[in-house]
């Protein structure tokens, strides 16, 4: 980036010592010292911040509604490097979506209050 | 059919409320404010706030004092809290969790509430937040929304000048527990061009199950 742009420096987040997926519903999170906290599929589906969700043609496709998550399942979960994890959707197909172990943790702290 | 409620905010003082349980009801009720620009019985509010009752949640509207006396500029921001306050414990009489929610100012009051005066709702409900106030460029201050631990949702219109989308879905990623659900070509009331792919009535029945939805999976449930 040039000088005169600025990012945000992503609060680090430790690797979580387990992910599960939970009967396809929700995404188990457990990270050292804490307890287990979930996210939806529904909310996880929803916070996808891929190109393609993030786009007026991606948000016209999926945008405007949330599905319960007995209808959205993770079909597949796959580590990416040592800072975040690919989920795979269904019914959409949806494979392009990366979770940072940071936006992870976000999503699963109110699970936790 | 919404019943009519007087509130009274403070003394010698009350504001209009409307009151819609279904049958069967859940256990959680939802408070809908209104947005700067009309009270709780415009078209639009009516209709939200019977879906959501369609929905099986006890729903609440109510006028913030300048509405109730038929002024057009909203009050200043303590005040209009007064009044926000005085209706959220009157429905947590009612319901055993209050879920915050309101269209543009409402909702920007409901997160002051909370995360500024620590209201204890079970969650809050964006409609619509005003982030880029009116006539300005430069976002307000989100601070207060990162101090409330409670589940958020912010629903935005695509075509939203004063929620930009590109704004609130980072905010969103950026607050803990918080969701955004973008409305595909909607403006700052939801509202679609008729060119869209659904109708406004649609939209509006979509984002009421979406907010059911996204309700009924919080965490702790």
């Amino acid at each position: 980036m040039s000088g005169s742009q600025s990012c945000r420096v992503a609060e680090l987040v430790e690797a979580p010592s387990r992910i599960e997926v939970a009967a396809g519903t929700e995404l188990v999170v457990t990270w050292e010292g804490q307890a287990p906290a979930s996210v939806t599929a529904s909310v996880l589906r929803a916070a996808c911040q891929c190109a393609d969700c993030r786009s007026d043609a991606g948000l016209a496709r999926t945008g405007g509604v949330l599905r319960r998550s007995d209808e959205i399942r993770i079909t597949g979960a796959r580590l990416v490097g040592a800072y975040a994890v690919s989920l795979d959707f269904a019914p959409d197909n949806h494979t392009t979506g990366i979770f940072s172990y940071e936006l992870l943790h976000r999503l699963a702290v109110s699970a936790t209050d | 059919m919404a019943r009519t409620l007087r509130i009274q905010w403070e003394a010698g003082q009350k504001v209009t409320a409307r009151l819609v349980v279904p049958r069967p009801a859940k256990p959680m009720g939802i408070l809908l404010a209104h947005g700067a620009g009309a009270g709780q019985d415009h078209p639009w509010m009516v209709a939200m706030r019977d879906l959501l009752a369609g929905e099986g949640f006890t729903t609440m509207t109510f006028n913030y004092a300048y509405t109730e006396a038929g002024r057009r500029a909203p009050d200043r921001a303590p005040k209009l809290l007064h009044v926000h306050r005085a209706a959220a414990d009157r429905l947590a009489g009612y319901t055993d969790e209050v879920v915050l929610a309101g269209k543009s100012m409402g909702g920007r009051m409901a997160s002051h509430l909370v995360g500024d005066d620590g209201w204890q709702a079970r969650a809050l409900v964006y409609l619509g937040y005003p982030l880029v106030p009116v006539g300005k460029s430069e976002p307000r201050s989100a601070d207060h929304l990162r101090r409330i631990v409670q589940p958020q949702l912010f629903v935005s219109g695509t075509r939203d000048r004063l929620g930009p989308s590109d704004l609130i879905g980072p905010l969103a990623a950026e607050l803990s527990g918080a969701t955004h659900l973008p409305i595909p070509d909607g403006d700052h009331s939801l509202r679609v061009p008729k060119r869209a792919a659904k109708s406004n009535d649609a939209v509006l029945v979509d984002i009421a199950a979406s907010i059911n939805v996204w309700l009924s999976e919080l965490p702790g449930r």
